[in-house]
This record gives C-alpha cells, structure tokens and sequence, in this order.
C-alpha cells in the first residue's frame, strides 16, 4: 500500500517544510470545548442535521 | 465549571487512560475503509492517548528515538496543544488529559477525542498531499469558511501558513461528523473550492 503511486505526495519541498515542526491541534485561550461543538452544531442545523452525538460505540467500521 | 478549575489538568488513572485509548481505537474504526489505507500508507495510523502536555512528551518520544528534541519555543507551543501527528515517530499524539478536557461528562469528553484524532488524521493528509499552490491559498480559503470556524481557527493563533492544514483537518473532522449521523454530500455551508479541495486531498468521497 505504501508503495502505490497515486498515495504519494505532490509536492515533496511543501511536504517536507510542513513536517519540520510538528503543529498541534490549538484551541484559543479563551475557547472551550463547548464552543467547538457549538459551532459545528450550528452547521449540522443550518442543513436540517440533528447535532446530537451518536454514542461512540456506534461506529460505521466501513 | 468555573474557568479556573479548567486551568488544571486532571490527572488520569489507569482506566481513564484505557477507556481514551479505545475512544481512538473507535475513531480510527469510524473512518471510511479508503481512507485507513490512505492513513497507513503516510504513516499516520497509530494513535495514542497521554495524558502529559505534548511539547514535553514529543520532545520525550523524539529523544528516546536518538532524534533532535524541541526546541524550548516549540515545546512551550505544543505544550498548549490537544492533539498533534507526530511524523517522524509515524504517530498520532492526543493529550487525554489536557485542562479544556476537565470538567467535561464523559460523553462529551469521547466526543472531543474522536474528533480530536479525526482532526489530527485530516491534518496529517493535508501535510503531505497538499501542494505549495493549496498552502499559499490558506488565507483566502479562510475568507471563504463559514464564519464560526474562521473565527475557531484565528483564535487558536496558527501563521497563516498553516490556515490550509487546519481548514482541510477541521473540515474532515466536520464532514466525518456529519457521515456518522447519515449525512452524505457537499454541505450546503461548506465552499466548493474547500470542499473540492479537501476531497483531493483526504480522499473523501462522500
């Protein structure tokens, strides 16, 4: 799999830049976890999507 | 819960550090078939729950491996940070134990996991498959995402070279969102240059 062509990256200099200092997921400092799941609740409204959260154990496995 | 008890990391016991680790395992599960593969095949499958702030343990993990450390800025940073694809040790870090998590109920908690290592998958495909062209655009595809998530990822202070890696991570982790709960197709909120984007690049064939 790691072989297959079509998997490898475009540009190697981008790549390579990138991966020179990991970068983190960030929240602001002022940012809670509540405000993440409010705005992505407000999407998945904005589409007529029910944000509750599926239990976890419900997995697709697909 | 008041804003200073969520200044503390709250250490972890042994099943709270196990019952995290299958949160991922789970998340990991979640994803489309195509996509795991795409994940192996830049070494970015494995992912681990810590429960210590990242830029001491990648600093940790890079040493014990004979490699170069952080340097101290780039520690202090990612000490802040909840989640990170560390590529040289082909792993996805995830601090399990950060301070924005105290506090939270337990199904809030996994939630944000799981969506923390979809992120973090998303991040690492946009570092490797996006071209110089796609990161030099970030500031102007982040003119053209939904308000709220624009806001989310200028508040978090990334340089504006990494809005592109961060608007594809946050998108993968919006769009698998909405997979689980049915959904399937570009969202009506979500730009077409983004979305096509975000489809060349993770593989998203939603």
């Amino acid at each position: 799999m790691a072989r297959q062509r079509d998997l490898q990256p475009r540009q190697e200099g981008n790549r390579l830049e990138g991966l020179s200092k990991p970068v983190g997921y960030m929240l602001g400092a002022d940012q809670r976890v509540e405000d993440v799941f409010a705005v992505e609740a407000e999407l998945l409204r904005s589409e007529g999507i029910d944000p509750q959260w599926p239990p976890a154990d419900q997995t697709k496995a697909g | 819960m008041p804003t200073s008890d969520r200044s503390r990391r709250k250490w972890l016991g042994v099943p709270e550090l196990e019952r995290a680790q299958r949160v991922l395992h789970l998340a990991w599960l979640d994803l489309p078939a195509a996509h795991r593969a795409l994940l192996e095949s830049i070494g970015a499958s494995q992912s681990q729950g810590i429960d210590q702030p990242l830029g001491a343990a990648v600093d940790a993990f890079l040493r014990s491996a004979g490699q170069r450390g952080l340097s101290a800025d780039a520690r202090h940073r990612l000490n802040l940070a909840l989640g990170v694809w560390l590529h040289e040790l082909r792993i996805i870090l995830l601090d399990v134990g950060h301070p924005k998590l105290a506090g939270l109920d337990q199904a809030t908690y996994e939630a944000f996991l799981m969506r923390t290592a979809w992120h973090e998958w998303g991040h690492a495909l946009s570092v490797v498959r996006c071209s110089q062209e796609d990161v030099a655009g970030g500031r102007k595809l982040l003119e053209r995402t939904p308000t709220g998530l624009r806001e989310s990822i200028r508040q978090a202070g990334y340089r504006s070279t990494e809005y592109t890696h961060e608007l594809v991570a946050e998108t993968y982790a919006l769009l698998l969102a909405r997979r689980r709960r049915g959904a399937t197709g570009r969202p009506s909120w979500l730009d077409s240059e983004i979305y096509n984007l975000v489809k060349r690049v993770t593989g998203w064939r939603g």
